[in-house]
């Protein structure tokens, strides 16, 4: 009940990021079509395209890490045996989940720091920095999540392909 | 610590945690994290990684990447892809190999319309390998053309991993981006006359085929309806960065609008298909933007620790000619293909790459082609070129891994040979980025 909760979280978290590059394609175009009819265009536009491709990022990654969409290497776990590939396979989920969450904790110093500072970011829009930089523990919480349910429960091997 | 030892350590833990299979992103945040602390300031060096990994993705110039994905997932989305594939058959008629040049014509068209290879190499094999192995076609035929056109998306505008190289290495994207042109079109003109050099040769591996009667107005009517209105998009895309008009944020963003606006004349889209298509983009670009994400302080690390200069000097020590210093980095780029992807190939090397051409005098473009070959190569060579296994994916289960690594290796030796003629005729690369916006 609470993992079919969670997933769904992901996913609606996944849906809006994909519904940000969505926007960005569409303000791009407009500032363009603006720009040509000689017309002001979007304030901020730029500035704001670049926190939401990094808002998208963040806010998508858990889920694509949750469909098993982060690329890896398989050279070395598809030659094992289920067995020995399910094992391993806990042991990498084990190493992701510490990486994650080492970083994690870092990014709420780096974010409380800020805040306690009082630093803002200054471009079009001028707001408090530690609102940017939340965005990545509050990613890798989630991917600590996700890694910590794949130790329990390893992926079906030869999840689907991923790469350009 | 002695940077030879830093650039040890940071590598082999790298390769150990890719190995094992963490994902990419996350052995780059891994080890990363271990370096700066070490290299960076203890503390001080992860609350900076932390910083950076916000910094890193917030760039303007990586807008690109997922527009360009987004592009060609609306096309395939919609099914305008497929039915192109199928007025591009009706109309090539007449040359030996005939099907296996449909599937290099189609693969080159929708090159020009996707950034991603494995979407194009998944289109024309789930279109056109059944009907190729069905009319007796030697698997070689038919799965080869397929890999390799399928892998020209990679050097072909849009190309979103040109946009990566073009970004991390401070090359012109726009440049780039139009410079993969003309490598791009020689390759396809080599497969193609390689395919039907073997057909003739050797006429049982693409048996002649007996195409139904038709009349002129029937073979070409569905090529207008469905191939044609496509050149608008490429017109978009392409044109507007070769007359310098658009920025290539700009003509992704572009080229994506156009791209619905054509699913929709089509009447072929539905909300349901948009979204599909935002969601697969999304998922592309995620796993790129958060490899990078986590991986430019890996950059960051090697350069405090002398770990970039101290390669470099020991590099230059032997006074090597630039030409020398280039084969170097293909031949530990093809070495790396092998194994890894294409986006940690560019984390790993670019740090230590650029700066390096940068001292020799290496042009940028060539650079970035090279790159961009490479990369395209190591999708195709065994054991981990990733096409190798979208074809497994699509294949029949008689086809086995050997017959498929078999079928490419043909059309490797050509994208050596191309790689080879850059390398000895730069201007193969930098001519046409020359005369943009003039």
């Amino acid at each position: 009940m609470i993992g079919h909760i969670f997933d769904r979280m992901l996913w609606m978290l996944a849906a809006f990021s994909a519904g940000i590059l969505g926007a960005i394609a569409l303000v791009i175009a407009i500032n363009v079509a603006l720009r040509n009819l000689g017309l002001p265009v979007i304030y901020g536009a730029l500035d704001a395209i670049q926190y939401a491709l990094m808002i998208a990022t963040f806010m998508g990654a858990p889920w694509v890490l949750a469909q098993g969409g982060h690329v890896k290497v398989d050279l070395i776990t598809s030659a094992l045996a289920p067995r020995a590939e399910a094992m391993l396979g806990r042991v990498t989920n084990l190493i992701g989940a510490v990486a994650a969450a080492i970083l994690g904790w870092y990014g709420v110093q780096a974010a409380l720091a800020s805040a306690a500072r009082g630093s803002m970011i200054r471009t079009s829009f001028v707001i408090p920095e530690w609102w940017m930089l939340a965005f990545v523990p509050a990613s890798l919480t989630l991917c600590v999540i996700v890694f910590l349910r794949k130790v329990m429960r390893p992926d079906a091997p030869n999840a689907a392909l991923s790469g350009l | 610590m002695d940077w030879g030892l830093t650039l040890t350590l940071m590598l082999g833990g790298l390769a150990v945690l890719l190995l094992i299979g963490l994902p990419v992103a996350f052995a780059f945040i891994a080890v990363t994290t271990v370096g700066a602390y070490f290299v960076l300031g203890g503390d001080r060096g992860i609350l900076q990684l932390a910083r950076n990994a916000t910094q890193s993705v917030a760039n303007f110039q990586l807008a690109p990447i997922p527009l360009f994905i987004l592009m060609g997932e609306i096309l395939f989305q919609t099914g305008v892809a497929h039915r192109a594939i199928d007025a591009i058959e009706r109309v090539v008629t007449r040359i030996p190999g005939r099907m296996s040049v449909v599937t290099i014509f189609g693969g080159t068209i929708f090159a020009a319309l996707s950034g991603s290879t494995i979407a194009n190499t998944a289109m024309l094999g789930s279109t056109l390998l059944p009907g190729m192995l069905k009319r007796g076609y030697h698997p070689s035929m038919a799965m080869g053309p397929i890999m390799a056109s399928g892998a020209i998306a990679m050097l072909i505008p849009p190309s979103a991993l040109a946009v990566l190289v073009g970004s991390l290495a401070g090359i012109s994207i726009a440049g780039l981006l139009v410079a993969g042109v003309i490598p791009a079109l020689l390759l396809a003109l080599l497969f193609v006359a390689y395919v039907v050099g073997r057909s003739i040769l050797d006429p049982s591996v693409a048996p002649p085929d007996t195409l139904e009667q038709m009349g002129l107005k029937e073979r070409w009517t569905p090529f207008v309806i469905y191939v044609l209105p496509l050149s608008v998009l490429f017109a978009v895309v392409i044109g507007s960065l070769l007359l310098g008009v658009a920025t290539p944020t700009e003509s992704a963003a572009l080229g994506s609008l156009t791209a619905v606006v054509i699913g929709a004349a089509y009447r072929s889209l539905s909300w349901a298909k948009l979204g599909r298509a935002l969601m697969e983009t999304l998922k592309l670009s995620v796993m790129i933007l958060f490899i990078i994400a986590a991986s430019q302080t890996f950059a960051q690390v090697l350069s405090f620790s002398g770990a970039t200069n101290g390669l470099i000097s020991a590099i230059n020590s032997f006074d090597p000619t630039p030409l020398v210093v280039l084969l170097g980095m293909i031949a530990i780029l093809l070495f790396l293909g092998c194994f890894i992807d294409q986006v940690s190939m560019l984390m790993v090397t670019v740090p230590v790459f650029v700066p390096l051409a940068n001292a020799m005098g290496i042009n940028e473009l060539v650079l970035g082609v090279v790159y961009l070959l490479t990369m395209e190569i190591g999708l195709l060579t065994p054991p981990f070129g990733l096409l190798l296994f979208v074809m497994r994916g699509v294949a029949p289960p008689e086809i086995r891994m050997r017959d498929i690594y078999a079928a490419v290796s043909p059309f490797v030796l050509i994208k050596l040979f191309v790689l080879g003629l850059i390398v000895w005729l730069p201007a193969l690369g930098t001519w046409l980025p020359g005369l943009m916006g003039r």
